[in-house]
């Protein structure tokens, strides 16, 4: 299946655009940054879409989780020409459209001792980046502590904890809804995760 | 270098350059920004990965610049990589606007980028350095680029980079502290006076680059995100924006900073990082800011209010 749809009106501004916002959002987790924007191939969001054509290219290996349509898989080899692996292990990048069934943090790679840099990042789609239960998250690019409230089930956090206690080593996160994403990076601590008020 | 065949930059009527100078359409030919898209691609996610893991190095492809290593190379293509068409740009080279590395690395990306440009640390969004931070205390939202000639702090203790990494790995930070006790056995004091090793994040050994120590304690939960770029040894790190920099002592040698016993000569400051110049050879010599912008500006303000009080 051949792609039918363009990628970036403008390659170069628009991927610079794109990565300030990738920048942005790591360097101060849990504020909402905003991509250029595009026409995304049904499957993927506006955002989620230009993370992936700043990211991605001849050199990054891609898992994509299993459900999205081939569209997504022939825009994203036309416009970046990446390779596609089964393996969560082996990805440089993860696209997850469905966080409830994606396999659990631990399957993707947290990278080595002495390179954890060597690690999956994790492209997470989402309806929405509010609406969920509370999380408070401390660490770098936080000033005191920051209250996500990211539509993610309880276990995410629970396995995210259990994560972050293994740093360096670790996942790090963009989670995007629309043309909006929102950075968490593995130095995201949970403090305490709380039922929302109803 | 790129041949400078282009107009020179706008000066004023004085003959200086402007402070701050708008952007202008980049030289043809040349890709924004100089690197090539796949490159800035790759150099991108290693900065991803250095503000995810603040203080740890992340190895990337340097290329090779139109400079030689050692005038900040690895500062240009962190730059370049970063660098949008919105971006202010200042540069400065041991705190001054106006020397060589600082002016052509400037008008080097005025070329190929068409930005503005600026030397009023406030108004700039980007900012490159060499071997200092501004008196001026910077803005969430900025970028901090630092250019950096030797990015691992463990090499005079470790030459091997396998076994540093390892000595990375582990936390084993120990033979550090040794090579400073050592100072005090031999000196009574911590003798490093730049460069001097921070902790980050509570958990990685860092360079700072060769920044005074004077500039240290400006590091630790900073509003700004501060990258580094090292061309020659080709890796990259980071400090994100509120992040916790601790420089490295002892409970009874407290870290501290210099001080001098004079005022810049120019302005009159007491607070900032003090260059000694020769000014004959006669043995006379003066005290002046190493801060360019600071001093001008605080210059600029003693002559308002002078002007003020004369009316």
């Amino acid at each position: 299946m051949m792609t039918q749809l363009p990628g970036f009106a403008d390659t170069v501004h628009d991927a610079q655009i794109t990565f300030r916002a990738l920048l942005d959002s790591l360097a101060r987790p849990g504020i909402a940054q905003t991509t250029a924007s595009l026409q995304a191939p049904t499957g993927l969001g506006v955002a989620c879409a230009a993370a992936c054509l700043t990211l991605f290219d001849l050199e990054t290996t891609v898992w994509l989780q299993p459900g999205l349509p081939e569209e997504v898989q022939s825009w994203l080899i036309f416009h970046t020409g990446c390779r596609f692996t089964n393996n969560p292990q082996a990805s440089d990048f993860a696209v997850i459209w469905q966080i409830d069934t994606a396999p659990a943090l631990s399957e993707f790679s947290w990278g080595t001792a002495e390179y954890p840099e060597a690690s999956t990042s994790l492209l997470i789609q989402l309806p929405g980046l509010h609406g969920g239960d509370r999380s408070t998250l401390q660490g770098p690019g936080i000033l005191t502590k920051l209250e996500v409230d990211l539509p993610v089930s309880a276990a995410f956090w629970q396995q995210w904890q259990a994560m972050t206690e293994d740093y360096p080593l670790g996942l790090d996160c963009w989670c995007f809804a629309a043309n909006k994403m929102l950075g968490l990076p593995r130095t995201a601590r949970v403090v305490t995760a709380s039922k929302a008020d109803p | 270098m790129i041949s400078s065949s282009s107009s020179p930059p706008p000066v004023t009527e004085s003959g200086s350059e402007l402070l701050s100078v708008p952007p202008v359409n980049p030289e043809p030919g040349f890709n924004f920004a100089y690197l090539d898209e796949q490159t800035k691609r790759s150099i991108r996610r290693a900065i991803l990965k250095a503000v995810a893991i603040p203080g740890h190095q992340i190895p990337f492809s340097s290329r090779e610049m139109p400079m030689s290593y050692g005038w900040g190379t690895g500062g240009i293509q962190v730059t370049a990589s970063v660098i949008g068409k919105e971006d202010t740009l200042k540069v400065i080279d041991q705190g001054a606007d106006d020397t060589t590395n600082a002016v052509n690395i400037r008008r080097f990306f005025r070329k190929v980028c068409g930005v503005a440009t600026t030397e009023k640390t406030e108004e700039a969004t980007l900012i490159q350095t060499r071997h200092r931070i501004p008196e001026t205390p910077l803005k969430e939202g900025q970028v901090f680029v630092y250019q950096v000639p030797m990015p691992e702090p463990l090499y005079f203790i470790e030459p091997s980079r396998t076994e540093a990494n390892k000595m990375h790995a582990l936390e084993e930070y120990g033979p550090m502290y040794v090579k400073l006790y050592e100072d005090i056995t031999k000196y009574g004091r911590i003798s490093l006076a730049y460069d001097y090793p921070v902790m980050v994040n509570d958990r990685h050994l860092m360079n700072p680059s060769p920044i005074p120590r004077f500039d240290n304690p400006k590091m630790d939960m900073n509003p700004a995100l501060q990258l580094f770029g090292a061309g020659r040894e080709k890796r990259i790190y980071a400090i994100p924006p509120y992040t916790r920099v601790k420089s490295l002592d002892f409970e009874d040698h407290p870290f501290s900073v210099e001080n001098w016993d004079h005022a810049c000569e120019f302005c009159g400051a007491t607070d900032s990082y003090l260059d000694e110049v020769v000014i004959d050879d006669q043995g006379g010599r003066m005290w002046i800011c190493s801060d360019t912008d600071y001093c001008e500006r605080r210059q600029r303000e003693r002559s308002g209010s002078a002007k003020k009080l004369g009316q």
